[in-house]
């Protein structure tokens, strides 16, 4: 007993024995350690006795306090009323709330494919917008400033989507096409950012509001205008720099720019844009080349006499084979069709 | 070791109504004890008791796993009290408000004490420095001495940091040193009244 460490007691008095940590444990969950040490604490403390009696006293009698219990405690009804009101919690969650919870994922599911769909095509159309039409079929593109291009069959035409109103309309384009630009300048004060310019087989066409039509095909570009004014402008080796004026037909061979002939007004050459084929300026041979570039055909004139022939007219463009049809009454030939072969001979009768 | 109580509360966490019943029937009367520390109104304890378990219900979903079951329901059950008795502090910046929750202790008897004679004048010191403390005195001393807990369980049932509890206990003790008739004290007074003479 005489080895146990002791601390210093002889200054405690009941309050510093009934704060002791040590001495708490030793009354309310005591050790054998702790009743050995306590007793030994009794033996050479004497003088202490009166305050670790009261200590011990008041721990154990704040500890085995009565509990209070009112007169009308009952546990099994306490808890029959929570469990009521659990299960009825339970039902009002499992009819309204969950399903609300799972409308309100899905809805916000859908939202979030909405919104990402949005940004996908957002950034898709920031980029290059392309338009195409195909073998035979004519296609109107309204573009970002409100002008209208109508592309006829096997064309195209691209640019970059972000017009910004302080640079000229830019538009790059294959085949063929005839455009109505919106005139955007404000009046007598024509800037150079209010122009609308085309790219074309190396030259470039530069225009305000104006009409035109541009037939880029086999290497050679027809520009026909038939409203307002344009440039032509080539840069590099063989610059060049030609103002057209309304009627106005101009060829370009990828070398030389000429006035076009004049037996094809400008208006005609847009009349494919209201679905008809104006013949006037065209022999056979044209006829045939546009039936290769715009419908895809592949034409094969039998005759070299027949090429050279001309006529005037209008042909409806409807379908191919009313075209055809056309084609054999109006040249008097006969064509014979074989997928998208076209076989022209002189009329055997 | 994991304890009986620990894996109710997981259970009940999981769903299980049993394990919830099985923590109801572990605190049920010890909660309305504790409450009525603060009240002699056996209604709003109750219903505040009744409140708090069917809220653990209702949000089982979001309660987390704890070591200190025990902490966590006199902490919550402690806080709707405090609030249903209307004396939470409106602001946070006036935690004196607190001062003025009622909160009783009646000294149980010692039945390992000596004499009949003694224990109750123990008693009645006691008593009379338990008068003089403070409602929160009172409770911390009601949380170390009845419930057993530990410095840092008191804290978290009271909300408060460690170190305010230990201040708070202290001044407690504090406040028993200057209510208690005390021998030596006496003695001393004594002493000084004969030098007078």
């Amino acid at each position: 007993m005489n080895n146990i460490e002791l601390a210093d007691y002889s200054s405690f008095d009941t309050l510093d024995f009934f704060s002791d940590e040590n001495f708490i444990r030793y009354v309310l969950q005591p050790q054998p350690a702790d009743i050995a040490y306590w007793t030994e604490v009794l033996v050479r403390y004497p003088a202490q006795k009166n305050a670790i009696e009261e200590a011990e006293g008041w721990i154990m009698m704040l500890n085995t306090q009565a509990v209070y219990t009112p007169p009308a405690l009952n546990s099994e009804q306490a808890w029959d009323k929570i469990q009521t009101r659990m299960q009825h919690l339970d039902r009002r969650k499992r009819t309204y709330i969950i399903p609300l919870q799972q409308f309100a994922k899905w809805s916000g599911a859908v939202a979030a494919l909405f919104l990402l769909y949005l940004g996908i095509s957002e950034l898709m159309q920031q980029g290059q917008q392309v338009f195409h039409s195909a073998y035979g079929q004519l296609r109107t593109v309204t573009l970002p400033d409100e002008s209208i291009a109508t592309l006829n069959g096997n064309s195209r035409i691209y640019y970059v989507r972000n017009w910004r109103s302080d640079k000229p309309r830019e538009l790059w384009m294959e085949g063929e096409a005839s455009f109505k630009v919106k005139h955007v300048a404000i009046l007598n004060r024509v800037q150079q950012a209010d122009s609308f310019r085309v790219h074309v087989n190396g030259i470039d066409l530069t225009v305000l509001g104006t009409q035109f039509n541009v037939k880029n095909r086999r290497g050679k570009t027809e520009i026909s205008l038939v409203q307002g004014s344009l440039r032509i402008d080539k840069s590099g080796i063989n610059a060049f720099s030609r103002m057209m004026r309304p009627g106005d037909v101009f060829v370009y061979d990828g070398n030389v720019l000429h006035k076009g002939l004049q037996q094809r007004t400008a208006r005609a050459s847009q009349s494919w844009t209201r679905k008809e084929l104006d013949l006037d300026g065209y022999t056979l041979g044209d006829i045939a080349q546009i039936l290769e570039d715009t419908y895809g055909y592949k034409v094969t004139l039998n005759a070299a006499d027949l090429s050279a022939r001309k006529l005037s007219g209008t042909i409806p463009l409807g379908s191919a084979d009313d075209i055809l049809f056309v084609i054999e009454k109006v040249f008097n030939v006969s064509i014979i069709k074989n997928k998208n072969q076209l076989l022209i001979n002189h009329k055997t009768n | 070791m994991i304890s009986d109580e620990q894996k109710a509360w997981d259970e009940f966490r999981y769903g299980s109504e049993t394990a919830l019943k099985f923590i109801f029937d572990s605190y049920y009367t010890l909660l309305f004890n504790y409450g009525h520390k603060f009240t002699p109104d056996d209604h709003v304890i109750e219903d505040v008791i009744q409140d708090l378990f069917v809220k653990l219900w209702v949000d089982r979903d979001k309660i987390n796993a704890t070591a200190a079951v025990k902490n966590y329901i006199y902490k919550a059950f402690r806080r709707r009290l405090i609030r249903k008795l209307d004396y939470a502090p409106l602001i946070m910046a006036f935690p004196a408000t607190e001062e003025k929750i009622h909160f009783d202790i009646e000294p149980g008897h010692d039945h390992r004490m000596i004499s009949a004679e003694r224990t109750k004048k123990i008693q009645h010191n006691l008593a009379i420095a338990l008068e003089k403390m403070t409602s929160r005195q009172r409770e911390v001393i009601h949380l170390r001495y009845f419930e057993e807990m530990e410095f840092n369980d008191i804290a978290e049932v009271m909300q408060l940091s460690t170190k305010d509890t230990y201040k708070l206990l202290y001044r407690a003790i504090d406040t028993l040193k200057k209510h208690l008739p005390r021998f030596d004290y006496l003695v001393i007074l004594y002493l000084l009244d004969l030098q007078r003479k």
